[in-house]
């Protein structure tokens, strides 16, 4: 017998009934949505939460949390019905329950013998809401009221019904009408699907063996972190402050400041010295929920049964920020790209882990890229949108590099035969960024270079390509990662450097657009790294044989494909080791950095 | 005897080479040797050999050799493929490495790329100079001088074999196909596989990795058949040498060697036509199969007679954009060791105790709890009438194990931890057993379950009790039923190309021009294959999609319809119903056509001799809950029971290969095929 008084094998049979029910919840999303965000991109998440509203089982995606709470207080519980399903994409009334307006959510109710026993939910991304721009969201936002529609929570479905009338008044919000009615009935058609399993999973077992699995569930999570962090970080306060490049209206940098206080006990995140809210869309709506789940996933990763769910939020006592601030802004300040303050806050938790334990965290990574390419045809007036998604590089991890040219997470770009086919421009390249990982023992993962040939006769442009002020930094020796670039016409008479995070930008038919995106930072000392593992990564175009020579002091023979061993040698024993636990343009302790950007 | 036809079909798995012989009076002869991983073909020769010397079959009197064959799977497994070159459009070398951007997993201390980059690092792969457009049209023409100087530069570097994907060459094969003309004058002897014949469709990530497979394996394969095919010759067989292809259809061994991808399901496709003709033969037309081994499940679909087809799926982890029989593996068996994990919970695989050291009560040093040591202490399994007796097993270790590794650590009794490791496993592939049929909407208590394999035949009643099916059948030979699916399967040859057009104003003019294109290159495939052209049964389909939707339903396309594309329409509507449980009326396209030629198939399956005497072995107390409630089970002898055999559950039949639990509540017959069928009454059902 388990604490909750369920025999264990009944606990495993439920919590793997579970897992493969919102797997299939993932699948079904998958195969039948329309729009290139979901069914290529794969922007979506499903979950099951119990009838108070704390998430169980999910896909391991950290952008919000706390997804039935808003919809509880406006439906209190003993209201709902069997057959219900409620919907909402308002970050602020929901107070993070998604963190940017094209993400909507449904929940379903789920009902037993007239008892709520838990929530079915599930929430994609929408390709065109309606706002100042195609896609909703722009680099030039600066309020929510440019981003879109917004729908407060608001129940769509009745005891069965479907409210038509809501869903006209949304759909006529959207400039592809029919691309979202797809994606919405595949989003619901999922929840409802939850909700069918969920019964068929509580008519199998017993209600009460549903209920004690959760309750299970909820408390290995729960113990797993507190276990980590009570063995891996002594009591004491550890801060780290990390930086945006700019909120992409103006040029002004922004900062991420997180302390991990930890003392007899509790612990504590306190976010409130970090900036003001941005002008600019980098706000980052945050559920308290987000950098407990960042902390409990990166830290029971050795234990593949550990989920992440509301057990990771009772494992860490409180999460503090300053309203008004980068990651508590006042509505209604623009949330669209709040990615890369949320990205931040995860690299300046890994900071302050860094600080805590000697090193032994992950270096930071770059935040993904997205470029908003909208073409007009003059004759016909007929518009293009092309939004691509672009990868980076990871940090470099303690035991292992960092992974190459990866989006975020379960998130798949658009395969270039499709963008050809289908958004009016063409892909001449696509390719490693050689040296944008950082150097270190662990090499941080590459970003990639993209070149897009414009087809439409016009197009303007928005692009948000982070972490070239700021690289990503490198942990325990590693250096940082390196920068990207955003070149229209390279190599000729006509190039030009677009600014990284902006907007407006106008091409022309012809035009060739090469977005370079930055790398992850490294761990441990380069030198340190085996001279084999550095020329295979000349040989295979991740580094170039000059940052062998100047990061790793690794030098190869004449044919470029031998190893010089003497003189790797020689090179290694000149060059100095780390400086400090960080590096990004030069070595620096926890608070060192945060002088210098002051200046 | 030796003036009789016979059909031998061989089915080489890791631990043994299946036999299955059927004489044209419809004996049938089957058996089991050890394989001979270091070459497979011996064990196979050894076993012509035996069928010469102890039952007088002549060489020459073969006239159907039919082979399902794991060497692509293991040149993969064990990364014995060749030294791979890659060739793509200049710009995109890195298109394998980059793959979708894509990981599944946030943090993870697993370190493997989720991309096969190991077919072809970087230092391996080279960009042309070309480029074809969407429509096909060529944009930029193939620098056939640079093509030369990459592929030289490989050629260099040592490469074995050359993979060459380019974009849009699905729409345009031009330049593909002129650097294959100019390799093969150049370096005639290099394997070269090109991504517009191996898998001409849209998405140049997924081409890109089929293609680089099947270039990779392509030496490894060839010289394994080509040195079977040698030593069949010279032992007097010359019957032409088929393999299984992943679809679960036969090639001649000549083309197989051209197409090495298609033959990653070569034995489980074996297994699951096997089991469509044994249902056939019987009268059921759907069926699920579980083949529970050692180390892992095997469960697929067989629904009005025809294998599920899926297509795409896994090799070593990496998914593959390649049509084969839906087989859903699970890393659960016999040999699964039973674990207690951080949190108490007890887990089942997928880890396996193998079969060294096995099981603890094999007492070959395992210490293990596995599934079968809870099987003995359930009393399922006789510790004296294991493989035959062959393997006598020890209860008191299987006892020891169960009692140190999971009772005492959970805090029950050892029969409790015993039935909680079946109830683990039990559910396990109950799951496997949805994925296959309520996730593609289908009801499994419209099924009958099939247990296949050493240890699927002591599961199938629990796992129909949990699944609410009311029927099992057992085959007279579950152990070697892939080997006697080589018997029952067609030769079948199958063409697909990308047809990309809206449904709506399509000609059908258009789709018959291209499926008479289609129908060209499986006629020459088919040509090869020495089967009567009159034999050749046609069929056809689409691959479609919602206008806007990314993946595709594979929709049957009848010709003969007096109005085919309108049927495909409403064809294509009921498919999406029954498998995502929506289906709007909305424009639909076509995204490929499909020409499938298919030739003989579905042959007798032969009938083992029945040995004369009681059935009846004795009984056996067995255990059937957790909380120690024993039945006494009547224990049967498989090879004396006779055709028409009527008996009740609990019992207990007993063969070499394998142990049949028959539990309380379940009725049993033989059938005339030598099948044991397993039924219950329609009583209270629970949702499956």
């Amino acid at each position: 017998m388990s604490s909750s008084g369920i025999d264990t094998v009944t606990l495993e049979l439920v919590t793997g009934a579970l897992q493969a029910a919102r797997a299939e919840m993932e699948a079904l999303i998958d195969r039948t949505s329309m729009s290139p965000f979901i069914r290529e991109k794969k922007d979506y998440f499903t979950a099951f939460l119990d009838r108070e509203g704390r998430l169980v089982v999910s896909t391991s995606l950290t952008l919000a949390g706390n997804l039935v709470e808003a919809i509880l207080e406006q439906y209190p519980a003993d209201t709902m019905q069997d057959g219900d399903l409620y919907w909402y994409n308002d970050p602020y009334s929901s107070r993070g329950g998604v963190s940017h307006f094209p993400d909507m959510v449904f929940v379903m109710p789920v009902f037993r013998d007239g008892e709520l026993i838990a929530f079915a939910e599930a929430w994609g991304h929408l390709w065109d809401i309606g706002g100042m721009v195609p896609g909703s969201i722009s680099p030039q936002a600066t309020s929510a009221f440019q981003e879109g529609i917004m729908i407060p929570p608001v129940r769509v479905m009745q005891a069965g019904v479907l409210n038509e009338e809501v869903f006209r008044i949304f759909t006529r919000n959207s400039r592809f009408p029919d691309m979202m009615r797809g994606d919405l009935k595949a989003i619901m058609a999922a929840c409802a699907l939850g909700k069918r399993r969920l019964e068929e999973i509580a008519d199998r077992f017993g209600v009460t063996a549903v209920q004690g699995a959760f309750d299970h569930m909820l408390g290995q999570s729960e113990r797993a972190l507190r276990t980590a962090i009570d063995t891996r970080v002594a009591d004491g306060e550890y801060s780290f402050r990390d930086f945006i490049d700019c909120d992409a209206v103006t040029d002004q940098p922004y900062s991420v400041h997180l302390t991990l206080k930890k003392k007899d006990g509790r612990v504590v995140l306190d976010l409130s010295r970090s900036d003001d809210q941005a002008t600019g869309p980098i706000n980052f709506l945050m559920d308290q929920s987000v950098p407990k789940y960042m902390a409990g996933l990166y830290l029971t990763m050795h234990d593949p049964n550990i989920r992440m769910n509301a057990g990771f939020e009772r494992a860490i006592d409180e999460v503090i920020t300053r309203p008004g601030s980068l990651v508590a802004p006042n509505f209604p300040a623009a949330l669209g790209l709040r990615s890369h303050t949320m990205i931040r806050v995860n690299s300046a938790l890994f900071g302050a882990l860094a600080l805590a334990t000697g090193g032994q965290a992950s270096a930071a990574s770059s935040v993904y890229v997205l470029y908003y390419l909208r073409g007009r045809d003059t004759a016909t007036g007929r518009l293009d949108l092309c939004i691509e998604g672009l990868a980076v590089g990871f940090g470099a991890r303690p035991f292992a590099d960092g992974i190459d040219a990866v989006y975020y997470v379960a998130q798949k770009n658009y395969p270039i035969e499709f963008a050809e086919m289908e958004f009016g421009v063409r892909i001449e390249a696509f390719r490693v960024h050689t040296d944008s990982g950082g150097p270190g023992r662990y090499r941080g993962g590459c970003g990639i270079v993209r070149d897009v040939r414009v087809l439409a006769d016009e197009a303007d442009l928005g692009i948000r390509l982070d972490n070239c002020r700021y690289p990503a930094f490198g942990v325990n020796g590693g250096l940082a990662g390196r920068g990207g670039r955003v070149v229209v016409n390279p190599g000729t008479e006509r190039e030009r450097d677009l600014k990284t995070m902006s907007d407006g930008h106008q091409l022309k038919k012809g035009d060739l657009l090469r977005i370079i995106t930055s790398g992850g930072g490294g761990w441990g000392s380069p030198l340190e790294r085996p001279a084999e593992q550095v020329r295979d990564d000349v040989l295979d175009g991740f580094v170039s044989p000059e940052s062998a020579y100047a990061d790793y002091g690794v030098v190869l023979a004449e044919d470029g494909v031998t190893l010089d061993l003497s003189a790797t040698e020689a090179r290694r024993a000149a060059l100095d080791g780390p400086r400090g636990m960080f590096h990004r343009d030069g070595f620096f302790d926890g608070a060192d950095y945060q002088v210098e950007a002051a200046e | 005897m030796a003036a009789e036809a016979v059909r031998v079909g061989v089915d080489v798995g890791g631990t043994f080479t299946d036999f299955s012989c059927v004489v044209s009076h419809g004996r049938l002869f089957a058996f089991k040797l050890p394989s001979t991983p270091e070459d497979p073909s011996q064990a196979v020769l050894h076993g012509v050999d035996m069928l010469v010397r102890e039952y007088g079959v002549t060489p020459a009197a073969i006239n159907v050799f039919a082979h399902g064959t794991t060497v692509a799977t293991n040149a993969v497994l064990e990364r014995k493929g060749a030294r791979l070159g890659l060739l793509t459009t200049a710009g995109f070398r890195d298109v394998l490495e980059i793959g979708r951007q894509m990981r599944r997993q946030m943090y993870s201390v697993r370190l493997d790329p989720e991309t096969p980059v190991f077919l072809a690092p970087g230092r391996f792969r080279k960009g042309v100079r070309e480029r074809i457009g969407p429509d096909g049209a060529v944009i930029e023409p193939l620098d056939e001088a640079d093509a030369v100087a990459q592929v030289a530069a490989l050629v260099e570097d040592g490469i074995g074999a050359l993979a060459v994907c380019l974009l849009f060459s699905f729409a345009n094969p031009a330049h593909e196909r002129r650097i294959a003309a100019l390799v093969a004058e150049r370096w005639p002897t290099l394997p070269v596989s090109l991504s517009s014949m191996v898998d001409p469709a849209f998405r140049e990530y997924e081409r890109t990795v089929v293609t680089a497979f099947d270039a990779y394996i392509k030496p490894a394969v060839d010289a394994y058949l080509a040195r079977l095919a040698d030593g069949l010759i010279q032992v007097g067989v010359t019957a032409p040498l088929q393999i299984m292809q992943s679809r679960g259809g036969l090639a001649g061994a000549v083309t197989a060697r051209q197409r090495p991808v298609r033959l990653f399901l070569s034995g489980p496709a074996g297994g699951v036509i096997g089991a469509q003709n044994e249902g056939r033969a019987v009268g059921f037309d759907d069926l699920i199969t579980v083949d529970i081994g050692g180390t892992s499940c095997d469960i697929a679909l067989v629904s009005g007679a025809k294998p599920l087809i899926r297509q795409e799926g896994q090799i070593d982890g990496y998914t593959l954009r390649v049509p084969m029989v839906d087989v859903n593996a699970i890393g659960a068996g016999g040999g699964s060791i039973a674990w207690i994990d951080a949190a108490g919970g007890l887990r089942v695989g997928p880890h396996s105790a193998g079969s060294v050291p096995g099981p603890a009560c094999y007492g070959r040093g395992g210490g293990e709890a596995t599934v079968t040591d809870a099987s003995v202490v359930l009393g399922l399994i006789d510790p004296g009438y294991f493989v035959g007796g062959k393997v006598a097993l020890d209860p008191g270790r299987a006892q020891a194990a169960i009692r140190d590794r999971v009772a005492a650590p959970l805090s029950m009794s050892v029969e409790a931890a015993a039935f909680g490791i079946h109830r683990v496993l039990n559910a396990q592939m109950a799951e496997g057993i949805r994925l296959v049929s309520i996730k593609q909407g289908f009801d499994p208590r419209d099924f009958a379950l099939l247990g296949l394999g050493g240890a699927g035949p002591l599961h199938v009643c629990a796992l129909a009790e949990e699944l609410g099916m009311t029927r099992c059948l057992v085959p007279r030979h579950p152990g070697v039923l892939s080997a006697s699916g080589l018997l029952a399967a067609p030769v079948e040859h199958e063409v697909a190309a990308a047809f990309s057009r809206p449904l709506d104003g399509l000609e059908l003019s258009a789709v018959r021009e291209a499926l008479t294109a289609l129908d060209a290159e499986a006629a020459a495939l088919m040509a090869v294959e020495q089967v009567d052209p009159a034999a050749v049964v046609i069929g056809y389909a689409a691959d479609a999609c919602y206008v806007g939707q990314g993946y595709t339903i594979e929709v049957p396309l009848d010709l003969t319809q007096p109005d085919p594309l309108a049927r495909l329409y409403q064809d294509f509507l009921a498919l999406h119903d029954r498998i995502y449980g929506h289906a709007v009326d909305g424009p639909i396209r076509l995204v490929n056509l499909r020409a499938v030629h298919r030739a003989g198939g579905g042959g007798a399956t032969g009938k083992a001799e029945i040995a004369t005497g009681s059935p009846v072995k004795g009984t056996r107390s067995v255990l059937v809950a957790g909380d120690g409630t024993r039945v006494m089970a009547t224990v049967y002898d498989r090879a004396r029971m006779p055709t028409g055999l009527r008996f009740e559950g609990p019992a207990i039949v007993e063969q070499s290969d394998t142990t049949t639990w028959v539990a309380p509540g379940w009725t049993a017959r033989t059938l005339d095929t030598g099948a044991l069928l397993l039924e219950r009454p329609v009583l209270m059902e629970v949702t499956p």
